[in-house]
């Protein structure tokens, strides 16, 4: 839809999609709307479970157990020098996190279908309020994460947080904005070729093992292999986090830039590909 | 001042499953359009959207060029017969989907009603979800706020208003959907037949409200409905569809004549022939006779008589399981208002032995309704009356005429009169 504010119609609906823009500024006016979705995807998880709480609390603990005795036990790979407990969960939650905004935002067609097909408003909301609204859950395992960090700093191991934790939002929204974008080009796939779900189920689960969650990136020692996992924006992110939190890891000013460039044009991509998408997805479903 | 105009505006679906042919085709249609610069071939083909007959193609026209201004102001009944391209008509106005080509232009703000409580969650208040509900309508949080007292009083669900919707009652659901709805203030208001929900008590508050907004506030209202009474009382004007094309245009009542027209048009086929019909053609009706006390066949009959109704059918599924029908006949008056049905899953019968009679036949001890021509139709289905079990229906199939006669007091005719159907007789003593 175009606004012509100059002349006597407000509203044309034509065959075309978006001819120009992102539908930013639509997004922004819906705001309360984004709001209004958050609230009820946070006080519905919150009602429905009263174990579910504690359940979120919980669940990053297993994996990190399976982790323990998996790769740390079993394969022997280093940590470096960190404790097991706090690198493995450092990984796993923002791994969590990104990895349920990605699905998420990729199901959004599909998930919404009944509501998209009775009334219209910018699509674009959903998502967005999809990555808000999982922040709920990211920072009740954030908190199991810091509890467990604590304990092993009162046991007296030197964890040495350092001034590049205050990064943490940078990282957070980088995160973000490639979980949406790239959630957004799939959703728009998707729509129409449905098999390309399954595809992307585990292009997710490989990602996570191209990632150094399981393993340190110093770990790799083969040059190339280390600049191909560099490749990954998502890697520098979970450096920066784990050398931000506990001073091991690698840091560089150039990896985040990097990470943030992809980030901005996965994320153009895939706000034009949705917006090209959400008009006559409702016809495709 | 114009309010919407449609501009040659057309809608295209695609019939049947997603395949290979749909990459096939998108890839085609891609090197043709953005690559060659030449026009969409599959705007080309696609046929109109007649229901009843098997297409060639698998694109359709749901809608083909529509054209049409409407004035601010008015309120415009939109009418046709399922399929016609009522919704998709709706659906393109409100921007759930897009055209397939032309224009549609509109002066001022667009609220689209079509369903009540959109974005209802079961597990949140009643107050949380007008909130949730305005927003999605495209309320701003300040407009709700000042009406948040006026939607509450007039739903009438005060009491319940910090209760989660899960312990609602449906009606109550729908009534806190509807007085959403009703305090939005867009300057162009398209709803679709959310008036046939609720009881009768709501269903005339609605309509109430509905009147008030169109003509006290001189809002442009475009309204779909299947019930021409409401129809009647509501818009001005009406454009009848008809396989996706606008065949008439005018005032309302001029509209619904046409229609109702266009819907007896059919009447005079063999019912054998006739393809307007709905269900999976498990059994196909093939006749109807309609038969007074002596057993002559009639299409009139004298008020307060009996009437027996004889419908054959043809079974073309073998394998079908007559034991389970559920048959569903009824009379309704011109204005297409279902007057009597007669559903055997309410009148005790053992349909057992159907298969070999293939004929079912309703006895009416005593026709006691006013005076006038009533259309009767059929539906049978197995199982369950939900659509996906419909092995036949047919909308009017021929017409009962029922003649003025004494009732009440013997030797004095009723009177001319609308309203009430029933008549029962009765004396007052």
């Amino acid at each position: 839809m175009k606004q012509d504010t100059g002349k006597y119609y407000t509203t044309v609906i034509t065959p075309k999609s978006y001819a120009h823009g992102l539908g930013l500024k639509e997004l922004w006016q819906k705001r309360y709307l984004i709001w209004l979705f958050v609230k009820r995807d946070i006080t519905v998880q919150y009602k429905q479970t009263i174990f579910g709480m504690g359940w979120y609390f919980i669940s990053p603990l297993f994996t990190m157990f399976m982790y323990i005795i998996v790769f740390g036990r079993i394969a022997g790979i280093p940590t470096d020098d960190v404790p097991q407990p706090v690198f493995y969960l450092s990984g796993i939650c923002l791994w969590e996190y990104f990895s349920a905004c990605l699905t998420d935002v990729a199901g959004t067609f599909q998930k919404n279908a009944s509501l998209f097909g009775k009334v219209y408003f910018p699509r674009l909301v959903s998502p967005v309020s999809v990555v808000i609204s999982r922040l709920f859950r990211f920072s009740l395992q954030l908190g199991t994460f810091i509890i467990v960090y604590l304990f092993f700093v009162l046991k007296g191991v030197h964890l040495c947080p350092n001034w590049y934790l205050l990064l943490f939002p940078v990282i957070i929204l980088i995160m973000q904005g490639l979980a949406l974008g790239l959630g957004l080009i799939i959703s728009s796939l998707t729509t129409k070729y449905r098999d390309l779900v399954n595809f992307f189920g585990v292009f997710v689960s490989l990602w996570m093992y191209a990632t150094p969650i399981v393993y340190p990136l110093s770990y790799v020692t083969n040059p190339t292999l280390h600049k191909i996992m560099l490749l990954n924006p998502m890697t520098a992110l979970i450096e920066t986090f784990k050398y931000g939190a506990y001073g091991a890891g690698e840091f560089s000013w150039s990896a985040l830039c990097y990470s943030f460039i992809c980030m901005l044009v996965l994320l153009v991509i895939g706000i034009y590909m949705f917006n090209r998408k959400q008009k006559y997805f409702i016809d495709t479903i | 001042m114009t309010a919407i105009e449609f501009n040659h505006v057309s809608k295209q679906y695609r019939l049947g499953l997603v395949s290979t042919k749909t990459l096939s085709h998108d890839i085609r249609r891609w090197w043709l359009t953005s690559i060659m610069r030449q026009e969409d071939p599959y705007l080309k083909i696609g046929e109109t959207n007649d229901r009843a007959t098997k297409g060639n193609s698998e694109y359709v026209w749901a809608l083909r060029d529509i054209d049409f201004k409407v004035e601010q102001g008015d309120v415009v009944g939109i009418i046709g017969k399922n399929g016609a391209g009522k919704s998709t008509l709706l659906k393109l106005l409100s921007r759930v989907t897009g055209p397939t080509t032309g224009t549609i232009r509109a002066h001022g703000r667009i609220g689209s009603l079509l369903e009540v409580g959109t974005g209802f969650h079961s597990e949140m208040t009643g107050r949380e979800n007008i909130y949730m509900n305005g927003a999605i309508l495209g309320m701003t949080k300040a407009e709700i706020d000042r009406k948040l007292d006026e939607i509450i009083d007039f739903s009438g669900c005060e009491r319940y208003i910090d209760t989660p919707v899960k312990r609602y009652s449906s009606g109550m659901t729908v009534r806190l959907g509807f007085a959403v709805a009703a305090f939005l203030e867009p300057e162009i208001l398209v709803v679709d037949e959310v008036l046939a929900v609720g009881d009768a008590e709501f269903q005339k508050k609605a309509i109430g409200k509905m009147k008030d907004v169109s003509q006290g506030q001189g809002r442009t209202v475009l309204f779909v409905s299947h019930n021409m009474t409401s129809v009647k009382q509501l818009c001005k004007h009406g454009i009848l569809l008809e396989n996706g094309q606008v065949s008439f245009m005018g005032t309302a009542e001029d509209t619904i004549g046409k229609y109702l027209a266009v819907n007896l048009e059919d009447i005079d086929k063999p019912l054998a022939e006739r393809t307007d019909r709905r269900g999976d053609g498990r059994v196909r009706f093939t006749n109807v006779l309609f038969r007074n006390a002596k057993g002559d066949v009639v299409t009139e009959a004298f008020v307060g008589t009996p009437l027996t109704i004889e419908m054959y059918f043809d079974i073309n599924d073998p394998s079908v399981d007559l034991s389970k029908a559920i048959m569903a006949c009824g009379l309704s008056d011109s204005y297409g208002m279902s007057v009597a049905n007669w559903i055997s899953d309410e009148i005790e019968h053992d349909f057992s032995n159907l298969k070999d009679e293939k004929k079912i036949v309703l006895h009416i001890p005593a026709l006691n309704l006013r005076p006038q021509t009533y259309n009767f139709g059929v539906q049978l289905s197995i199982g369950s009356t939900s659509p996906k079990d419909w092995c036949d229906e047919i909308g009017p199939i021929s017409q009962l005429t029922i003649l003025n006669d004494s009732i009440f007091t013997p030797g004095v005719n009723l009177k001319d009169c609308r309203g009430h159907q029933a008549l029962v007789p009765a004396r007052y003593l």
